[in-house]
C-alpha cells in the first residue's frame, strides 16, 4: 500500500524504516524536485543532513533524485545544523532551495525532510501543498548519470565563519568562561563547542558524539531532557550550559547552579544585549504563547513588539516585512534576521556568551538583573490528551467560553486568535490552543509565581474538561 | 523534588498497604525528598524520614483544612494524595491515587445513600482537580474514565507490589491448621464484593468429593448466620475452620503452606492478596473480573465471577492434581517477582516528573 505522506508544520516527518523508507523519501524528493525545477530548471539545490540513523545515506538518495530532475545539487560532505544549511542557501546567490534531512527535536526513531526557500526560510504551505500534489505512487528509477553529477562540498565552514563574525571574540575571550555544551547527540555537536573554544572558552561537551539512538534522550532542549547537563554544570562549578536540539535550531540554557534558563528569558536577554550593548534596533517579534517579559523588556528598551500566532512561520513572515531585530518562540526557536531568517541555536549561545563577557556577569546574574528590571514572571505549559468526545465538546464550546474568573483571578480580556487567551491582573495570562491533528489541547500560563502558574494550568484544564 | 505524600491512612488495610509500600520505596530514592503527612502520633514509614502531623479524619472537612495548612508549612513541589481525600483549598501540582469505585458500584458496600453521595462528591472533586491521576490497574483507569470522562488523558497506571510483605517473617501456623493434612485458604471477609457467599457455596458443593484430609481455612470469625444464608439448600459443609484475627506473620505462614488460595472477589482496584499468595508459592484461584487478570496473568486459575460450579471445579482440580497445582504455583512465583515497590516508585516518580515538566 502506498504511504499517505503529509507535510506538517516544518516538512515531512516519519519513523525510519516504517514510513520513512528510501522508497518514500525518493517519492518526496522527486515531487519536490519537479516543483522546484518547474520554476527554476537547472537551479542549484543544497542538501544537508543531521546526525540521525542513516541521515547521510538518505540525503545522498534525495540528492540523486533531485539531480535526476535536472537540478544542480550540492550535497554537504558532513552533518550540519539546519541553520547552517539555511545560511548556506541564503548566502549562495545561485542556490534556489535547500533540502534538510532532519527530524529536529523528535525522538531517535524519526527522520524528516525539510524544504528551504532561496532566502533560507521555511517553505510556505502553498509550496508544500504543491509538493504533496506532485507525489507519485512509485519512487523514480535510479539514474546513475544524474547521481554522478551531484557535487559535495563543505557547507558548514563558511557558516561557522559567518557565525564567528556575528560576535566580538574579544568580549567572549576576556570573560574567561567555562561552560558545558550539550548538543543532545544532535547536529550542533562539535560545531558549537569548537566555535566557543576558538574564542578561548573552556568547554565540556556532553553527548557530543554520533549516537543514532540518542542514548534514549529526547533531543529537545528543555527539562527533563537536559537533567544531565544541569547536574554537570552544578558539579563542576561551570558558568553556564548551552543546549541545542536535534538539528541545533533551538536553544536552551542553564545557569551556574544548573537552573534552566527558559527560551522566554533567552529571547529577552539577547534582545536586551542587541539593543543596550550593541546599539541595534528593530521590532521584537514573539508569539501568543511567549512570555510577557518580552513585552515588558521591549517597553523598557523603547522597542516595538509584534505578536504573532504560534509557530516560527509567522515570525518568518514578519521578518520578510523587515525591521525585525529578533524573533522567537517558547520552544527555543529564536532567530536574528541579519544573520538568516531562521532559528539558530548556535548563534543564540554565542550571543549569550558575548553578553556574559561584555557585562562581566554570569548567566544567572543576567537573568536576575533582567527580572529586577522588568519584574519576575514564571511560566508553565501542559499538554492535555483528551478523549475524542471531550475534545469535540471543547472545540464546540471554545468560541463562547468566557469565564469571569480563573483560579481566583478576574478575567480582564479575552483574545480569540490561535486559540483563546485570557488576560488577567498583573500581566498574568492563560492560553488554550487545540491541536489541528490530534485530540490535544495545549495549555500555557504565566504569572508572578509558580503557585499561581500551577493554579492557572489546573483552571485551564478544568475549562477544557467543561463539566 | 520535594514530595508531600498523604500517609494519614497508612495504618488502614488496602490503601494503607499501598501507602506504606510506596512511601518506603520513594524514601529510598535519591531524586525524591519525601515528606510524609502522618496522623497524630504516627511515625513515618521511612525510619528517620521527614514527616508532618496533621489532625482530623482524612474524610472530614476539618481534615481537608489541616491538610491544606500542612502544605503551607512543608512547601513541597508536588502533593500526592494516596487516596481520594484532598486538601481544601486544592493545591497544584496535585497527584491523586484513585483505587476503585466499589462503594458506588457494588450494592450494599456503602448502604447509606447520604454517605454514597458524599463519597461521590469527594472522589469527583479529587479526580477533577488532580493534575495527574494514578490508578493501580488498567481496569481502575477505565473505571475512572467511565466515572469522569475528561480524566482520560491524565491517568497513569502504577501497579502495586507485595515484596515488602513477602520480606517479613513467616510465623507459625495456627495449631488448628498445623494439625490438618491440607487446606484451601481464603479470606472470611463478608463485604459484598468479596463474594464469600460464592466461595462457601463452591466449597459446600466440592467438599463431599474432596479427600477427607482437606479443609477450608478462612481468616476472621464466622459471621452469624452468614454460612447458612450463603449455602441455602446445599448440605452444610463440615470442614470449614475460622481462624479469627490473624497477624501478618501468621498470614505469611498460611499462604506458604496452602494447597490453594481462593479469591472469588468480583470487584477490585488491584488485588494484593492473590499477589501475596503467589509470592509464597500458593496456587491461586481467582475471579476473571475487574483488575485481577492483570495481576495474576496466566499464573492463576481464573474462573468467571459468581460461577459457583466453576469455582468448585477449580478447587477440586488444585486439590486433586498436585502436578498442575505445582506448575501453577511456580508460574505464580515467577510472575509475582515482577511486582516490586521499587518499580512502583519509579513509575510514580515518572508521573511526578511529567507534572513538573509543565513548569519552565
Amino acid at each position: 500500500m502506498t504511504t499517505d505522506i503529509r507535510f506538517g508544520t516544518d516538512g515531512w516527518r516519519a519513523v525510519i524504516g516504517a514510513d520513512f523508507t528510501y522508497q518514500n523519501l525518493r517519492r518526496v524528493a522527486d515531487a519536490a524536485a519537479r516543483v522546484i525545477a518547474a520554476e527554476n530548471p537547472g537551479g542549484l539545490v543544497l542538501v544537508g543532513y543531521d546526525t540521525r540513523f542513516e541521515a547521510d545515506s538518505f540525503a545522498r538518495a534525495a540528492a540523486d533524485v533531485l539531480a535526476a530532475r535536472g537540478l544542480r545539487v550540492r550535497l554537504s560532505d558532513r552533518y550540519l545544523p539546519t541553520p547552517a544549511l539555511c545560511w548556506a542557501v541564503a548566502h549562495d546567490a545561485e542556490a534556489i532551495a535547500g533540502v534538510m534531512l532532519t527530524a529536529s527535536h523528535n525522538p531517535a526513531p524519526y527522520l524528516g525532510f525539510k524544504l528551504r526557500m532561496a532566502d533560507g526560510g521555511a517553505s510556505p504551505k502553498s509550496f508544500t501543498d504543491r509538493v504533496e500534489a506532485e507525489l507519485a505512487a512509485e519512487a523514480p528509477v535510479h539514474d546513475d548519470a544524474a547521481a554522478a553529477r551531484v557535487e559535495t562540498a563543505d557547507l558548514v565552514g563558511p557558516y561557522l565563519e559567518a557565525l564567528r563574525a556575528m560576535v566580538d571574540p574579544g568580549l567572549i575571550a576576556k570573560a574567561g568562561l567555562r561552560v558545558a555544551v550539550d548538543p543532545l547527540y544532535g547536529a550542533g555537536q562539535t560545531y558549537l563547542a569548537e566555535t566557543l573554544r576558538s574564542f578561548g572558552v573552556e568547554v565540556a561537551e556532553l553527548h557530543g558524539e554520533r549516537n543514532p539512538g540518542f542514548g534514549g534522550l529526547h533531543p529537545e532542549p528543555i527539562p527533563p531532557h537536559i537533567a544531565e547537563v544541569q547536574e554537570y554544570v552544578r558539579e563542576h562549578g561551570l558558568d553556564a550550559a548551552f543546549i541545542t536540539d536535534g538539528d541545533a535550531d533551538r536553544i536552551g540554557a542553564a545557569d551556574s547552579n544548573g537552573v534552566f534558563v527558559n527560551p522566554h528569558r533567552i529571547i529577552a536577554l539577547v534582545a536586551r544585549h542587541l539593543v543596550e550593548d550593541r546599539g541595534m534596533s528593530g521590532r521584537i517579534v514573539k508569539t501568543l504563547s511567549t512570555s510577557v517579559l518580552v513585552d515588558r523588556l521591549a517597553a523598557h528598551l523603547g522597542s516595538k513588539v509584534t505578536t504573532t500566532p504560534v509557530g516560527f512561520k509567522w515570525i518568518y513572515e514578519e521578518m520578510l516585512k523587515g525591521d525585525v531585530l529578533i524573533g522567537g518562540e517558547e520552544s527555543g526557536g529564536i532567530g536574528v534576521p541579519t544573520h538568516v531568517r531562521e532559528r539558530d541555536g548556535l548563534l543564540m549561545a554565542l550571543l549569550l556568551a558575548e553578553m556574559m563577557g561584555q557585562r562581566g556577569m554570569g548567566l544567572g546574574d543576567l537573568v536576575a538583573d533582567l527580572l529586577e528590571t522588568v519584574g519576575t514572571m514564571e511560566y508553565g505549559r501542559t499538554d492535555l490528551k483528551l478523549e475524542p468526545a471531550v475534545m469535540d465538546r471543547f472545540r464546540a464550546a471554545m468560541p463562547t467560553l468566557a469565564p469571569p474568573v480563573l483560579a481566583g483571578l478576574e478575567v480582564r480580556e479575552i483574545i480569540r486568535a490561535d486559540g483563546i487567551k485570557f488576560l488577567l491582573p498583573d500581566d498574568a495570562w492563560l492560553l488554550l490552543r487545540t491541536s489541528g491533528t490530534e485530540p490535544l489541547v495545549r495549555v500555557y500560563a504565566e504569572a508572578a509565581d509558580f503557585a499561581r502558574v500551577d493554579a492557572l494550568l489546573a483552571a485551564g484544564r478544568m475549562l477544557v474538561d467543561g463539566v | 523534588m520535594r514530595v508531600l505524600l498523604d500517609c494519614r491512612m497508612a495504618s488502614w488495610t488496602g490503601v494503607g498497604r499501598y501507602t506504606r509500600g510506596l512511601a518506603g520505596a520513594l524514601g529510598g530514592r535519591e531524586d525524591i525528598e519525601l515528606v510524609e503527612l502522618v496522623a497524630p502520633g504516627e511515625e513515618p514509614t521511612t525510619p528517620g524520614g521527614e514527616s508532618y502531623e496533621s489532625a482530623g479524619h482524612p474524610f472530614s472537612p476539618g481534615g481537608a483544612r489541616t491538610f491544606a495548612r500542612a502544605l503551607r508549612e512543608v512547601q513541597a513541589d508536588i502533593v500526592h494524595c494516596a487516596h481520594f481525600p484532598t486538601p481544601f483549598p486544592m493545591p497544584h501540582p496535585l497527584v491523586v491515587t484513585v483505587h476503585d469505585f466499589i462503594p458506588l458500584s457494588v450494592a450494599g458496600v456503602m448502604p447509606s445513600s447520604a454517605r454514597r453521595l458524599a463519597y461521590r462528591l469527594m472522589i469527583r472533586r479529587a479526580i477533577r482537580g488532580a493534575d495527574r491521576i494514578i490508578t493501580l490497574s488498567e481496569h481502575s483507569a477505565r473505571a475512572t474514565r467511565e466515572f469522569y470522562a475528561p480524566a482520560g488523558g491524565r491517568i497513569s497506571v502504577t501497579p502495586a507490589a507485595a515484596d515488602d510483605f513477602a520480606a517479613g517473617e513467616i510465623g507459625a501456623l495456627p495449631p488448628v491448621v498445623a494439625g490438618l493434612g491440607r487446606y484451601v485458604f481464603g479470606f472470611g471477609n463478608t463485604r459484598p464484593h468479596k463474594r464469600l457467599d460464592v466461595l462457601l457455596r463452591a466449597w459446600a458443593s466440592a467438599e463431599p468429593s474432596l479427600p477427607a484430609d482437606v479443609a477450608l481455612v478462612l481468616t476472621g470469625d464466622e459471621p452469624e448466620g452468614f454460612v447458612n444464608a450463603a449455602i441455602g439448600d446445599l448440605p452444610r459443609p463440615a470442614r470449614i475452620i475460622w481462624l479469627g484475627r490473624t497477624d501478618d506473620e501468621t498470614l505469611r505462614a498460611l499462604y506458604a503452606r496452602a494447597t490453594a488460595f481462593v479469591f472469588p472477589s468480583s470487584h477490585e482496584g488491584f488485588g494484593l492478596p492473590p499477589l501475596e499468595a503467589m509470592m509464597f508459592g500458593a496456587p491461586v484461584i481467582c475471579s476473571d473480573a475487574a483488575s485481577l487478570p492483570e495481576v495474576v496473568g496466566n499464573a492463576a486459575l481464573l474462573v468467571p465471577p459468581l460461577d459457583v460450579g466453576a469455582l468448585a471445579n477449580a478447587i477440586t482440580r488444585l486439590v486433586t492434581d498436585p502436578a498442575f497445582a505445582g506448575d501453577l504455583a511456580e508460574r505464580g512465583r515467577v510472575r509475582a517477582m515482577g511486582f516490586t515497590w521499587t518499580r512502583t516508585a519509579e513509575l510514580t516518580t515518572a508521573v511526578y516528573q511529567q507534572v513538573l515538566t509543565s513548569r519552565y
